[in-house]
């Protein structure tokens, strides 16, 4: 039986990394009592996978993880056995049952939502920032990886500002996977390069993952 | 908010995880409703920290007590430490993000002497005097224990009370102690800590030293303070507390497992030990017990692996029972079992075929001198014979990795030993081809041996830093066998540690000064720098070979001869003689009582679950 959950990865818990992740759920899973499959051979895992990598030092309201369950669970008795141990941070959204050959979320997902605070001084420059942003023909940034430079321009789908009483909050639609991924920190590299640098930045997270096809973007959960 | 701060640097710094809290099981009690207020501070990083058994018991009783508290901190990694001074950010704990300072006592395990500088450095980032004598009134109490507290000499400098032996029992009397006296002056409440079985208040004491500078005389300035300080124990372990729902660490850690401490103490006897000495006698938890420990540690927190954690886990007296069980038990969902210390023989091997019906896992093996004439006078009693029927073994149980563990540098070590270590390397290699399909890795790691106080050694010298580089090319000239690795520990590393092991107080102000020089993280290789210490000691007018290559004499007042361990000094001293002539002394569960001493002296008795 395979399953797909969404989760919350809590602000407590942003720095951990994506192999610490795969360690909390197992342990997770292990304390909840709900059984697990194991993968053959000498060092048995329990068979779960975790969507596209987070990176360390984001946390993310809606993340998601594939499980495959032995023996027969509803999805309440699920929610009631993992909900009495989760670790500080974490929180569990929505779940469904997937058919077997729904593909794997880290191939599956391929448009990240993140989501930057701005405080009230520095929302007008961000206003700025995402207008050139827009208007750029390219966005010429370095690679940190192999100092090569790229033009993520291509990657980044969409890009907004929205407003709120305290600041406001950029929202960036970015490309995951495949050639013309924008990883988060080349996306605040270009955001500082445009005028508004990483300390104008109060929090970030990532906001939501979906699966794009064209023009429309479904969450991981819908069919 | 500290908190707020922290989001800004972490992520400029490798491991950030370290530095954040908020495990399972993290226990944060209300700060205000509290009496005594307890950081446990390893001077180390947090993933070896975190794997430290002892801080675990402590962190689980003392947080049990409804007035007391205990919460962490560890060693900052240097690029960390770094950007704390930059930005003013004062060593803090893990549980409520509060700097060292507000706590009352600030408790720091001593496992390894080139930890020392760290103890240094964390006093100092958390902005409390690292020199004990200019401590304040408002500043906590800075405490410390583990094994190296049986020699505290080279820390009495910067350490204000020192917990010897096991501390389950001291340390609740000593918090009850600092909330009984919390108006007297800090003189008045470090006096009164001296009055504590098991606590030892090194600034109640002077010291004079002779003209060839050894120690004089050794004087207590207090009717508080004991002229011998006696080690606690802890004599009905099956009853002491255990903690059954430990911190779980979201990072990899060194032990990322549960751990079951089946029992405390090894009376095997090995002379070079300082452990089979410091935690006699064996005193063994039973199997029922053992059981659901495990069940609860693993409900708890979701550990796929149990070790069974001991100086001999071999020797546990119902331990087929034991392992049998554990694995039936938890094995079909996955969990398996370890075995940290095995001996080299055909039952233990027999014992990791049992654990390996779940998991496959390298086996370890620890013949420590490559003759039989070198094991005799450490009294390691393992036979070529039972070194090599467990290879085999192990071999035709299909295992395809063993590491191998021996010292140079022994008392009484000639080329003939380090020809022996050789030859039965490649005896072993020779079986390991006649038995497997495939050519297995033999790993052989090769220590300097480092005299340590209380064992029949302590008064031995130790190689010169050139003898051990001699010999290891000796070992990589004459050694080159296909498919083994040798792997040698770090002569100047070596040194070191043999200075401060055996050091009196006046190394505190090497240490002092090294630190001052960038002494640092000294355990890890890319951030010793033996220059510091040099300098230091030169600086100093301190000879290391006077602590490293010096045969002591048994008039010699020896700087920790005021600890008493419970093992008598004469029986150490037979023991050293009987190394000199060869001769071996057994096991007492096996061949009766040899008179070490320890049950008179300390009102205890062997405790075997399984019978003697």
């Amino acid at each position: 039986m395979r399953w797909r959950v969404q989760y919350k990865k809590g602000p407590v818990i942003r720095f951990l990394s994506h192999l610490d992740m795969v360690r909390l759920w197992e342990r997770t899973l292990r304390r909840s009592g709900v059984t697990i499959e194991l993968s053959r051979g000498f060092n048995p895992h329990l068979k779960l996978s975790l969507g596209t990598v987070l990176p360390v030092g984001l946390w993310g309201k809606r993340e998601y993880l594939d499980l495959e369950l032995d023996g027969d669970w509803t999805i309440d008795r699920f929610r009631s056995h993992v909900s009495q141990v989760l670790p500080p941070g974490i929180e569990i959204g929505n779940l469904r049952d997937i058919p077997p050959k729904t593909p794997a979320l880290m191939a599956a997902i391929n448009a990240s939502v993140y989501r930057i605070a701005i405080p009230k001084a520095w929302t007008e420059a961000a206003f700025g920032t995402v207008d050139g942003l827009k208007q750029a023909s390219e966005i010429i940034i370095v690679r940190s990886k192999d100092k090569k430079k790229t033009d993520i321009r291509p990657g980044i789908i969409e890009l907004n500002l929205i407003e709120d009483r305290l600041g406001s909050e950029l929202e960036a639609v970015v490309v995951v996977g495949g050639p013309q991924a924008v990883r988060f920190p080349e996306l605040v590299m270009a955001l500082a390069d445009f005028g508004l640098p990483e300390e104008a930045m109060t929090d970030y997270w990532r906001e939501a993952n979906y699966i794009r096809d064209g023009g429309t973007f479904r969450s991981p959960l819908e069919d | 908010m500290l908190e707020d701060r922290l989001r800004r640097i972490l992520p400029l710094v490798s491991k950030p995880a370290r530095y954040t809290g908020h495990e399972l099981n993290m226990i944060r009690k209300p700060w205000n409703e509290i009496q005594v207020r307890m950081v446990f501070a390893f001077p180390d990083v947090y993933e070896v920290g975190m794997s430290h058994l002892g801080g675990k018991i402590l962190y689980g009783l003392i947080n049990e007590h409804p007035d007391f508290l205990m919460e962490r901190a560890f060693a900052p990694w240097p690029d960390m430490g770094k950007l704390m001074r930059e930005k003013n950010i004062p060593l803090y704990s893990l549980e409520s993000f509060r700097p060292l300072k507000e706590f009352d006592v600030v408790g720091f395990s001593l496992q390894y002497e080139l930890t020392y500088s760290n103890v240094l450095n964390m006093l100092d980032l958390a902005d409390i005097p690292v020199l004990a004598r200019e401590r304040g009134e408002k500043d906590p109490f800075i405490i410390a224990g583990g094994p190296n507290a049986f020699n505290p000499e080279p820390m009495a400098d910067f350490i204000d009370a020192f917990i010897i032996g096991d501390g389950e029992d001291v340390v609740i009397e000593l918090l009850k102690n600092v909330r009984h006296n919390r108006a007297n002056s800090r003189s008045e409440r470090l006096r009164s800590l001296a009055n504590i079985h098991g606590v030892y208040v090194p600034a109640l004491y002077r010291l004079a030293y002779q003209k060839d500078g050894t120690i004089a005389e050794r004087k207590s300035l207090f009717p508080e303070a004991p002229v011998r300080v006696k080690r606690a124990v802890v004599s009905d372990l099956d009853s002491a507390f255990y903690p059954v729902n430990p911190v779980v660490p979201y990072l990899g850690v060194i032990h990322d497992r549960a751990v079951l401490e089946v029992m405390r103490g090894c009376q095997r006897g090995c002379r070079f030990c300082q452990a089979g000495i410091i935690y006699r006698p064996v005193r063994e938890r039973s199997a029922g017990n053992l059981k659901q420990m495990a069940r609860d540690t693993l409900c708890s927190t979701g550990f796929d692996e149990i070790s069974l954690a001991s100086l001999s886990t071999a020797d546990y007296s119902a331990i087929d029972d034991l392992i049998k069980s554990l694995v039936d038990e938890h094995g079909p969902r996955g969990t398996g079992v370890a075995l940290p210390s095995l001996r080299a023989d055909a039952f233990s091997v027999g014992l990791a075929q049992e654990v390996q019906r779940v998991r496959k896992t390298t086996l370890t093996f620890a013949p420590e001198a490559g003759t039989q004439r070198l094991r005799d006078v450490i009294n390691k009693n393992v036979t070529e014979e039972d070194i090599l029927s467990a290879c085999t073994a192990a071999f035709d149980a299909g295992w395809l990795g063993i590491k191998l563990y021996f010292m140079l540098g022994l008392p009484t070590e000639t080329e003939e030993d380090l020809d022996g270590i050789i030859d039965l390397v490649k005896k072993i290699k020779r079986l390991a081809g006649e038995r497997c399909k495939r050519s297995p890795k033999i790993h052989v790691g090769l220590a300097f041996f480092v005299p340590k106080p209380h064992t029949p050694f302590q008064w031995e010298p130790q190689a010169s830093q050139d003898e051990m580089e001699e010999k290891k090319k000796y070992i990589l000239a004459n050694g080159r066998i296909k498919n083994v690795k040798f792997d040698f520990h770090h002569s100047a590393t070596s040194y070191l540690e043999g200075i401060i092991a055996r050091g009196d107080r006046r190394l505190g102000q090497v240490i002092l000064s090294a630190w001052r020089r960038g002494a640092h993280f000294d355990s890890w290789r890319e951030h010793f720098n033996p220059k510091y210490y040099n300098d230091a000691m030169e600086e100093a007018g301190l000879d290391p070979d006077f602590y490293v290559s010096r045969k002591r004499g048994w008039d010699e007042i020896l700087p920790w001869d005021f600890v008493d361990s419970g093992v008598s000094a004469d029986f150490l001293w037979e023991e050293r003689e009987r190394a000199y002539r060869g001769e071996v002394t057994p096991d007492c569960r096996e061949e009766g009582c040899q008179d070490c001493g320890i049950c008179s002296n300390l009102g205890v008795d062997l405790d075997l679950k399984g019978g003697h």
